[in-house]
């Protein structure tokens, strides 16, 4: 074991630009981030470690692939709309596969046996490549971090879900209530499905942070400007 | 915010596939995460894996050159007794940050995308498996004499030392050094529960 050099720092150690931070909101922000905390601790949690316990993790894993397989077609638009017809051509193909050997999408098909990735494209990348800014960082009640745009981007994003377009027809009479449930419904069951596979992974990223706020925040615009980039 | 939460903790699963020997930067990664998967794979006990590990995350990472890039401007106004009080210190919460994830250790799939040199400075490029899609991850390198050695990575975007340096800089602008410190011990001491 050696020890670097210590003695000649140099002035390069500001090559990379700082993080570019637009938190105008941070008072409220910091308000709805300590509400959703208490909000994960103590319902989301225990509920993702009931589902946890009582069913396998095959079932969590596939009922995870279904829902990634059934909102293709948000991600399929969102590729289209920033001209990315290799991506485009994975979600078509993906999707194909997935539904039919896939069976609905519960197994994952299209990565295990063709290597054939889904994409992450979503609304708040198309609106970025379009060139509209983030806007300031906001932070929502149950939904989480977000820009301005990315808030857009999201309505985009459940606008192109499956339940948005297709169960309504099989419930009526349909109203702005019903929409608001499914969207809800779906959300939260995708969500709590998803917590399932790790329960404890949020504590464990937070366990690394001096403030939890901070952490978050500089996580998701660096993330979520590097997937404008791409 | 789940999505998020997922993204983030893809930098956990990271450190454990670097480590650097004298060659090129993306040479030297292939074999250290070689070197590092062959000793997890091992049947060594939990405790001298964490021990070769730690090693070769000693010889083969800048904790200076971290230190420095993840504070920025602030580093320069520590004398230098801080400043290697610091980048022990912060070295030691990254390492400790990286063992922690190995108790997680999956066998997962790594590709070697390329490398980028530009100077004394490399980044070298690879995809990591996790939780069943391909993350991005980068090592940024820094050449000192013919070692090329890590000082920062990126998970999907997100930069260690950008992730730090906004808590770091305002535990400094509210507590100086000492809190800052104080906030490190804090952080070490979750590992030892």
């Amino acid at each position: 074991m050696h020890a670097k050099s210590t003695d000649n720092v140099p002035d390069e150690a500001d090559e990379e630009k700082d993080l570019v931070i637009n938190d105008p909101w941070e008072g409220f922000n910091r308000k709805i981030h300590a509400f959703n905390d208490l909000f994960f601790r103590y319902l989301m949690k225990p509920v993702a470690q009931g589902w946890n316990f009582i069913t396998p993790a095959f079932l969590r894993q596939g009922i995870n692939n279904f829902f990634n397989w059934a909102y293709t077609p948000g991600r399929l638009v969102s590729n289209l709309l920033q001209a990315k017809l290799t991506g485009a051509g994975r979600e078509t193909a993906q999707f194909v596969i997935n539904g039919t050997v896939g069976m609905l999408g519960f197994y994952n098909a299209s990565k295990e046996i063709f290597s054939l990735e889904q994409t992450n494209e979503d609304f708040d990348q198309v609106f970025g490549k379009w060139g509209i800014p983030e806007g300031p960082y906001i932070v929502w009640p149950f939904i989480g971090p977000y820009t301005v745009r990315g808030t857009f981007g999201f309505g985009g994003d459940v606008t192109f879900q499956p339940q948005t377009i297709l169960v309504p027809v099989y419930i009526q009479p349909r109203t702005i209530w019903v929409d608001i449930g499914l969207i809800v419904g779906f959300y939260s069951a995708r969500a709590v499905n998803r917590f399932s596979l790790d329960p404890d992974e949020y504590d464990n990223l937070i366990k690394d942070s001096i403030d939890p706020y901070v952490f978050i925040r500089d996580i998701y615009l660096q993330n979520t400007r590097k997937n404008v980039a791409d | 915010m789940f999505i998020y939460v997922k993204r983030a903790a893809l930098g956990a699963a990271l450190l454990f596939s670097v480590s650097v020997f004298a060659a090129g930067p993306q040479e030297i990664v292939k074999k250290a995460v070689s070197k590092v998967l062959h000793t997890l794979d091992s049947k060594k006990s939990k405790k001298e894996k964490r021990h070769i590990i730690s090693e070769i995350y000693h010889n083969n990472f800048d904790l200076e050159k971290m230190a420095s890039n993840t504070l920025k401007s602030d580093y320069k106004k520590l004398d230098n007794s801080q400043k290697k009080e610091f980048a022990d210190k912060f070295g030691r919460f990254v390492l400790e940050f990286y063992l922690d994830k190995i108790d997680k250790y999956e066998r997962n799939k790594i590709e070697f995308v390329g490398e980028e040199i530009k100077g004394s400075r490399a980044t070298v490029m690879t995809l990591l498996e996790y939780q069943g899609k391909m993350a991005k991850v980068n090592y940024t390198m820094t050449q000192k004499g013919d070692q090329w050695l890590v000082y920062d990575f990126e998970v999907e975007g997100v930069r260690l030392s950008s992730t730090y340096r906004s808590q770091f800089a305002k535990v400094l602008k509210e507590n100086e050094f000492e809190g800052l410190m104080g906030e490190l011990n804090k952080l070490l001491a979750k590992y030892k529960k």
